[in-house]
C-alpha cells in the first residue's frame, strides 16, 4: 500500500515544553487511523503540525512525496474538521461548502456540480440556502465534513470532531463517517480520546502517551496485546495482577500469580524470576464448578446489571477482580465463593518495568 | 404595580432628560425649519419650505460635498490607523490591553480646543514638523500643513480616531481564531482570509466607529476653524453661522433637520444590509 502520509522524528516544542517528542509514522493511502490518547498527551498538536497550523520545532512532514515541512497551510493538500466546526457563521452552507473550492478559483459550474454532489453525500440537500446557526450540532457537523472532503484533500485531519454531540448523534455519526471514508477513499487521521470511536472507526489506532507513540495496531492488536502497562489499563477495563515465572520446564513456564496459585503457560524466552503484571479482561473469566486448578478463588461481592451483560464485582485477597457474566445466568449471594478460570491465551503479560 | 411605580420613578430623570433636552429642541429646531427670519433676526412665524429649497443652491450644495468629503477621508483614515492596530491587539494580554485602551482614551481627559492648538504648533510653516522636514532636506520650503483641507483632516482624525479605535478593540475581540485557522486550512491566503472571514466578523464593529466617526467630523466646527483657519467650510460652520453670525435661525434649522436625516438614512442602510442596532450601542 502507498505511503500517503510521513512524520519523520517530529518534535514540538512550546517554549520549554516539549508537546511531541520524536515521533515517527506512516500513514497508508486511504486507511482509517486513529490517533488515541488522554488529554495533553500531544494527539491534536501532531494534528495541527500536520495541517500547517502549527510550525514544527524539528523533524520532517511528508504528504505524498512532497515534504511540506515549511510550507505554509493553504498549499497542503490536507483538510482539517475543528473540534467546533469553525463554520463560517455569515455564510450559506453552500458557501461554506464551497469556500475552498472558491478560493482555488474553479469555474462556478465545477463548483456548483462539486457542492451539489457533496450536499447528496453528507445528506443535506435543500439546505443550500440556510445559515450555519439554523443547523442543529449533527447537520452543522455534516457541513464541516462536506466543507472539507469537497477539496478532494489527500488527507483528512478530524480533531476529535464527535465530542459535542450527544451519545446517541455520536453513534450514528461513526457509522456515517466510516461510511463517507469508505465511499470517499480519502485517508483519514482522527484524534480523540474516546476509545470507544477509536475502537469501532479504525483500521488503526495508535496510543499516544506522554508525546510519544505508545503502541500502533488494528484495534484488536490494541485490545487484545496491549504492549505497556498504560495501554492496557486505558483500552477498555483490565484486572492487574502481579505475577513471576517460578520453573522453567523446555517449552512450558510455571507462572506464580499473586502468590496464589501456579499457572502452566508456553515459555516465550522467559527466564526464572522474570516478573510481569498480569492482565486480564473482564469477559475472559469463566466460571469454573469444581476444578481448582489454575483458579483464582474469589467472593462475591457486587453486581451490576448492564443490559446484556452483568458485571460482577468479587474480592480477591486485597484487591477486587471484575468480571462479567451473561445477564440472568446466574444468581450469587454476597460472600459466596466463586471460582474463576482463564484461558491461557487469554492471559496478557507485560513485562514489570515497562511502565 | 408598586413595583412599576418604582421603576418608572427610577427611568424619570432619564426620560425626562431625553424629552426635555433632546426630543423637544428637535421639534423646535423641526418647526423652526419652516419658518422665515426677519430683517433683525427675528423669527416670523409661517408655513414655507423656503429655507429647503435654498440649500438646493449650488454653494451649499458644495459645502455638503465637502463637509461629506472631509468626513469620509476622515472616516477612512482612522480605519486604516484603528483597525491594524484593533487587530493586533487582539492577541496581546488583558494586561496590554487595558494598558493601550486607557491611553487610547487618556486624551479624552484634556480639553480638545487646548490639544487642537497644540497641533498648531506642530503644523504651522514654522512649527516642529516643517523645521524637521527642512532641516533633513526632504523639502527645501515650508508645506501648507494648516489653515487648509489637510490642517482640517488632520485634526479630525486626531480628535476622532478614539471612537473608532474602541468600537474595533471590542469587535476584533470577538474575531473567532478557529475561522482564520479554517480559512487557511481551507486553501485561503492571507488577503482572502481577510476579505471572506476577517472583515465579515468586524463589519458591525467597523460600521459602528465609522458612524461614531462621520456624523461628528460632518459637525465638528471648531476642527475646521482652528486648523482650517475658516477656509474650509463644513456643515458643521455652516449652522453655526446661521445661528450666531446671520442670525437666520430656521435657515439653521433647515440644515441641521437635513443633517438629521442624512443621519438616519446612514443608520437605515446600515440596517438594510444586515447589520444590528444593538451592536452599534454594544461597542
Amino acid at each position: 500500500m502507498d505511503i500517503v502520509l510521513k512524520l519523520e522524528k517530529l518534535v514540538k516544542d512550546y517554549g520549554s515544553n516539549r508537546i511531541v517528542d520524536h515521533v515517527d509514522l506512516e500513514v497508508r493511502e486511504g486507511e482509517f487511523l486513529t490517533l488515541l490518547g488522554p488529554s495533553g498527551c500531544g494527539k491534536t498538536t501532531i494534528l495541527r503540525c500536520i495541517s500547517g497550523l502549527e510550525a514544527v520545532t524539528s523533524g520532517k512532514i511528508i504528504i505524498g512525496d512532497k515534504d511540506v515541512t515549511n510550507i505554509e497551510p493553504t498549499k497542503r493538500e490536507v483538510n482539517t474538521i475543528f473540534q467546533n466546526y469553525a463554520l463560517f457563521k455569515h455564510m450559506t452552507i453552500y458557501d461554506n461548502i464551497a469556500f475552498g473550492l472558491k478560493m482555488k478559483k474553479l469555474p462556478k459550474e465545477e463548483i456548483y456540480k462539486r457542492v451539489t454532489e457533496m450536499l447528496n453525500l453528507v445528506k443535506l440537500k435543500g439546505y443550500e440556502d440556510r445559515y450555519p446557526d439554523q443547523l442543529s450540532g449533527g447537520e452543522q457537523q455534516r457541513v464541516a465534513i462536506a466543507r472539507a472532503l469537497v477539496n478532494k484533500p489527500k488527507v483528512l485531519l478530524l480533531d476529535e470532531p464527535l465530542s459535542a454531540l450527544d451519545r446517541k448523534l455520536q453513534k450514528q455519526m461513526e457509522v456515517e463517517l466510516k461510511r463517507l471514508q469508505k465511499k470517499m477513499k480519502t485517508t483519514f487521521i482522527y484524534v480523540t480520546h474516546n476509545q470507544d470511536e477509536a475502537l469501532t472507526m479504525s483500521d488503526r489506532v495508535i496510543i499516544v502517551n506522554k508525546h510519544k507513540f505508545e503502541q500502533i495496531g488494528t484495534p484488536e492488536e490494541i485490545y487484545k496485546n496491549p504492549q505497556t502497562l498504560f495501554v492496557a489499563n486505558f483500552i477498555g477495563e483490565s484486572n492487574k495482577f502481579k505475577a513471576t515465572i517460578k520453573r522453567i520446564h523446555g517449552n512450558r513456564a510455571i507462572l506464580y500469580v499473586n502468590d496464589d496459585f501456579e499457572f502452566d503457560i508456553e515459555n516465550k524466552d522467559y527466564e526464572v524470576g522474570d516478573k510481569f503484571n498480569l492482565i486480564i479482561r473482564p469477559e475472559d473469566f469463566f466460571i469454573k464448578e469444581n476444578d481448582t486448578k489454575e483458579t483464582f478463588q474469589c467472593s462475591y461481592k457486587d453486581s451490576i446489571y448492564d443490559g446484556g451483560i452483568t458485571k460482577i464485582y468479587a474480592d480477591y485477597f486485597n484487591t477486587q477482580i471484575n468480571f462479567s457474566i451473561r445477564s440472568s445466568h446466574r444468581e450469587f449471594k454476597e460472600g459466596q465463593t466463586i471460582n474463576l478460570g482463564v484461558k491461557e491465551k487469554d492471559l496478557i503479560l507485560i513485562k514489570e518495568g515497562k511502565q | 404595580m408598586k413595583k412599576d411605580r418604582l421603576k418608572w420613578l427610577l427611568l424619570s430623570p432619564v426620560i425626562i432628560y431625553a424629552l426635555v433636552l433632546i426630543l423637544l429642541p428637535i421639534v423646535y429646531i423641526f418647526i423652526l425649519s419652516f419658518q422665515t427670519s426677519g430683517p433683525y433676526g427675528e423669527t416670523i412665524y409661517n408655513l414655507t419650505f423656503y429655507n429647503y429649497i435654498e440649500l438646493i443652491k449650488s454653494i451649499y450644495i458644495k459645502v455638503f460635498a465637502v463637509s461629506f468629503g472631509i468626513a469620509s477621508i476622515t472616516t477612512i483614515v482612522c480605519m486604516i490607523i484603528a483597525f491594524p492596530f484593533a487587530y493586533f491587539l487582539r492577541e496581546k494580554s488583558a494586561r496590554t490591553k487595558t494598558l493601550v485602551t486607557t491611553l487610547v482614551m487618556l486624551p479624552f481627559l484634556t480639553n480638545s480646543l487646548i490639544r487642537l492648538y497644540g497641533w498648531i504648533v506642530l503644523l504651522r510653516k514654522t512649527g516642529i514638523v516643517n523645521t524637521i522636514l527642512m532641516n533633513t532636506g526632504i523639502t527645501d520650503h515650508p508645506l501648507s500643513l494648516m489653515y487648509n483641507t489637510f490642517g482640517t483632516c488632520v485634526g479630525m482624525v486626531y480628535t476622532l480616531l478614539p471612537f473608532m479605535i474602541l468600537p474595533l478593540i471590542s469587535a476584533c475581540e470577538k474575531i473567532d481564531g478557529s475561522l482564520i485557522e479554517a480559512s487557511h486550512d481551507l486553501g485561503a491566503s492571507k488577503f482572502q482570509t481577510f476579505i471572506h472571514v476577517i472583515l465579515p466578523q468586524v463589519r458591525t464593529g467597523l460600521f459602528n466607529g465609522s458612524l461614531m466617526v462621520f456624523i461628528p467630523s460632518i459637525g465638528y466646527f471648531f476642527i475646521s476653524d482652528i486648523l482650517g483657519g475658516g477656509k474650509v467650510m463644513l456643515i458643521g460652520n455652516l449652522i453655526k453661522n446661521q445661528f450666531y453670525t446671520a442670525r437666520n435661525w430656521p435657515f439653521g434649522s433647515a440644515i441641521a433637520i437635513i443633517l438629521i436625516i442624512m443621519t438616519f438614512i446612514l443608520i437605515g442602510l446600515y440596517k438594510r444590509s444586515g447589520g444590528k442596532m444593538d451592536d452599534l450601542g454594544g461597542a
